[in-house]
């Protein structure tokens, strides 16, 4: 076998499985629709503050789960290539769990940056999770560039009440923002 | 130390297998007319090749029904996934032994024979 032979079979065989990743993890739906729950989150914060936006999530993260579990069901029977539904249901439920207890513990002890920041460290620690099952650098540059804007807004002094619902509104316009320029490449 | 082809498996070393296995190891099971479409092959063709893998043992064939419509999956197998990972290793440790043997004898890179002796 010479040498080109072996370099265009790897090349190849790369090509295909990185194809097959893309077809399976497209983000586009969960991150418009996650974007979209968080921009109504940042808003009750605002407005309502801490305790109304746990009752949101609580109804919001779940339904919102399913949303995309069915989504993805759906989307990979048409298609006819199905990928291990276990790797995202996981990083998701760490999530929420992750979400509920930051902010909830931190609600409970009177520590309002942990209530505020907490979440949004959590999200961005699922967000490197979900980078590195889909094995995207760009998802993973998006999740640390987040918790490291948030983080620095905390350090250069702006307080836990305004940063809640201004994290918040960040995180959800940048998943938003990413969900809806994956729509058009996904749909051609 | 024993030569990188003495790990290339005739059966999956095939291109449109290697394909087939390529697909299947990202996912957890691909449809008979995703992989056909993927690949660009005829029916038979694909057929016939996963057939082999599934007699080798890399390839489980998994049929169901939708409603009325008969569909066809192909699910890895655990050594399917084992011989995927074994024959890019093989194919990756010839390129090295290519590279290697380079500033000697290859003055381009992939120009030579894979084996790493010039015109073998």
């Amino acid at each position: 076998m010479r040498a080109e032979e072996a370099a265009q079979l790897v090349h190849e065989i790369e090509h295909l499985r990185r194809r097959t990743r893309a077809s399976l993890h497209h983000v586009s739906f969960p991150c418009v629709m996650f974007g979209a729950l968080m921009l109504a989150s940042a808003a009750i914060v605002a407005t309502a503050g801490g305790p109304s936006v746990g009752l949101f999530w609580m109804v919001a993260g779940p339904l919102g789960g399913v949303a995309t579990g069915r989504h993805y069901r759906r989307r990979e029977r048409r298609m006819g290539l199905e990928g291990p539904a276990w790797p995202g249901v996981a990083v998701g439920l760490g999530i929420m769990a992750g979400c509920f207890l930051t902010g909830g513990l931190g609600g409970a002890l009177g520590l309002e940056t942990l209530a505020a920041v907490g979440p949004l460290l959590v999200v961005s620690a699922g967000g490197l999770g979900f980078a590195l099952l889909h094995r995207s650098v760009p998802a993973a540059v998006v999740a640390v560039a987040l918790a490291t804007f948030v983080v620095g807004l905390w350090a250069v002094g702006v307080g836990p009440r305004q940063l809640g619902p201004l994290g918040t509104a960040l995180y959800g316009a940048t998943l938003l923002g990413v969900g809806l320029a994956c729509r058009a490449p996904q749909r051609g | 130390m024993a030569h990188p082809t003495r790990h290339l498996d005739d059966t999956v070393h095939q291109r449109v297998r290697l394909g087939i296995l390529a697909v299947l190891a990202e996912a957890r099971r691909a449809d008979f007319n995703y992989l056909r479409d993927t690949l660009e092959l005829t029916d038979g063709n694909l057929s016939r090749h996963l057939q082999i893998l599934e007699q080798a043992g890399y390839v489980r064939i998994d049929k169901t029904f939708e409603g009325r419509r008969p569909r066809t999956w192909a699910v890895a197998t655990q050594r399917g996934r084992a011989a995927l990972e074994t024959e890019l290793a093989a194919l990756r440790a010839l390129l090295d032994r290519v590279d290697g043997a380079a500033p000697k004898r290859h003055p381009a890179r992939g120009g030579g024979d894979a084996s790493g002796e010039p015109g073998a």
